[in-house]
């Protein structure tokens, strides 16, 4: 049933990334996402592999995921810093190499290029009042209650149609409701 | 018969006295309020492994210098405890607390059975398993759910400096707030938009969605309180200005302010010396020891130490021999420091582990780290342990 799991932080950034296509200047990013969002993919924390469900979200991990759209699509500039227990340490029982001991990494984004080409022309056709209903049905595993689209809708950037549908889309994609599937 | 007024707010004040009390005692054993008095536990995580043995020296050992010829501290550097037993130099200030009585030193800390990877033996420690059984919640979160089960359900009484949250702070119910930066934390989490989409009536909404926006409440709300204890006190106290300093502020802070928080919890590191190690340990050290001092000082200026009650812990220690690039490989049991102005027993709580009496060249461990966890949460944090960490476990006597 639509909306009855939490999204794990690769399906959130694949799904982002299958919605708008990104590109990133620091190939280490995608890897700094994952690590942030605390699953860093072949590298689960044990061979019982990653806990899921509730697990993925706490109040930390919530905001960075309902913060995340709008720093990659917006222009926000995301500061974050990886844990220590989260770098690369060197595994190895004897006779490992010492691991990179810089204290905790901040999370360069980069430049990210997002191609929205596509995307806004699948939007082209569409009058202003249909967008809002229209886009929250495309992106949400669930129906949003009309008053809280309505609240949604208050946010958004209403200089022109492009800027409607891109501000739109980053406010509908950092709803709770957009971390399920 | 009419009631007079008088007789009405007699009758009306006595009812609402007797409803009130179970609840109020309720609240009062498991929640000393916030101000003087709200006892605080401070964990610092040693991340990496710290070396234990670099740490807390043995420096009329000889076995400990012919096992470390390079990395082995000299004995005229070691600042001496006792007759036997000495502090890393770089140790200075907390030199001078250990002479004051405010620091217990439990040492030969671990686990049956020590994991050698960072990842499982940090998750044994974070979630206070055994070797044997993989938890997922941690023991700071268990604390947290147990609080919520007795009426104590405050937004903010964990909190972890950093961007994210460990493993340690994660309750099965209840999850503690990961804050590096006040201010940051509160723009980020409490700004407008979040803050209007919280806020609306429950709906009959998806059960994970209502979670979710549950969470997200707690969250903005802890964000504004957070945001409003840290303005209560601009400290006049000077901290280093190092990640663990401007951390340790952060905490000094929100305690002398008199936030409800109960546990604060900070990462230091990396200690995982595998090459020249002496040089890494001491700087790490160094900032600690600094960061510390600044602490104290803000916490006894403001008449809070005695509150106060700070651990040190890391995944592991290291092996006893080191290796051949003047470092340590990953090891077994090591010591944990307790810093504050209420402890019972000050000074080494007991022996330095042999070192001739090793397993496959590791410490063995004299103390299980559980039974440290279950004198905390009962002694310091007025909870039931074994609802904690699942069994009993013999206590220790240094609070």
């Amino acid at each position: 049933m639509p909306g009855s799991k939490i999204k794990s932080p690769i399906e959130l950034l694949v799904g982002y990334q299958r919605l708008l296509p990104m590109m990133f200047d620091n190939d280490k990013t995608v890897i700094n996402l994952q690590r942030i969002l605390g699953q860093y993919l072949f590298n689960p924390p044990n061979v019982a592999g990653w806990p899921g469900g509730k697990n993925w979200i706490d109040s930390s991990s919530l905001v960075i995921r309902m913060r995340l759209p709008e720093s990659l699509f917006g222009s926000k500039e995301l500061d974050l810093s990886a844990k220590e227990t989260d770098a690369e340490m060197t595994e190895g029982h004897r006779h490992a190499v010492t691991m990179d001991t810089q204290p905790a990494k901040a999370v360069k984004m980069g430049k990210v290029t997002i191609d929205w080409s596509n995307y806004l022309a699948f939007w082209r056709g569409y009058k202003r009042a249909e967008l809002p209903a229209a886009i929250a049905a495309y992106l949400l595993p669930v129906k949003l209650p009309a008053e809280r689209l309505k609240q949604v809708t208050t946010f958004a950037d209403n200089d022109s149609d492009e800027e409607y549908i891109k501000s739109l889309t980053i406010l509908l994609m950092e709803l709770p409701e957009y971390q399920l599937t | 018969m009419a009631l007079s007024r008088r007789k009405f707010i007699q009758l009306s004040s006595l009812a609402s006295a007797s409803l009130m009390v179970p609840q109020f005692l309720k609240g009062f054993e498991y929640r000393p309020m916030g101000k003087p008095g709200n006892k605080v536990l401070v964990v610092i995580q040693l991340s990496g492994g710290n070396d234990g043995l670099n740490t807390i020296i043995p420096y009329r050992n000889d076995i400990y210098y012919s096992s470390r010829p390079q990395i082995g501290i000299k004995r005229e550097k070691v600042l001496a405890l006792t007759d036997e037993v000495g502090i890393n130099p770089a140790f200075k200030n907390v030199k001078q607390m250990y002479d004051d009585g405010q620091v217990s030193i439990i040492n030969g800390v671990g686990y049956p059975h020590p994991d050698r990877s960072h990842f499982r033996s940090m998750d044994i420690w974070q979630s206070g398993s055994t070797s044997k059984e993989i938890i997922t919640s941690g023991w700071i979160g268990r604390y947290l759910d147990n609080a919520a089960a007795n009426g104590n359900a405050h937004n903010a009484l964990a909190i972890e400096v950093d961007d994210t949250l460990s493993l340690a702070m994660k309750g099965a119910e209840r999850k503690a707030i990961a804050v590096n930066d006040i201010n940051r934390f509160h723009a980020a989490a409490a700004n407008d938009y979040f803050k209007k989409i919280a806020d609306h009536k429950e709906e009959h909404e998806a059960q994970l969605a209502g979670y979710l926006y549950k969470t997200l409440r707690e969250t903005t709300s802890a964000a504004d309180y957070i945001y409003a204890q840290g303005k209560i006190n601009s400290t006049t106290q000077s901290y280093p200005d190092t990640q663990i300093g401007k951390r340790m502020k952060t905490i000094g802070s929100l305690i002398v302010s008199g936030a409800e928080t109960q546990v604060m919890y900070v990462s230091h590191g990396s200690f995982d010396t595998h090459v020249n190690q002496n040089g890494r340990q001491d700087a790490l050290f160094t900032q600690l020891d600094d960061a510390l001092a600044a602490f104290v000082a803000d916490l006894k200026a403001n008449d809070r130490f005695n509150d106060v009650l700070i651990m040190t812990f890391s995944e592991f220690g290291r092996r006893v021999a080191q290796n051949a690039s003047n470092g340590t490989d990953h090891g077994t049991a090591s010591n944990m420091f307790f810093i504050g102005g209420g402890l019972k027993k000050a000074g080494l709580y007991n022996e330095l582990p042999g070192l001739t009496d090793l397993d496959e060249g590791d410490l063995k461990y004299s103390v299980d780290f559980k039974e440290v966890y279950a004198t905390v949460l009962d002694k310091w944090l007025q909870t039931n342990p074994r609802d904690v960490l699942g069994g009993k476990y013999a206590q220790l006597s240094f609070i």
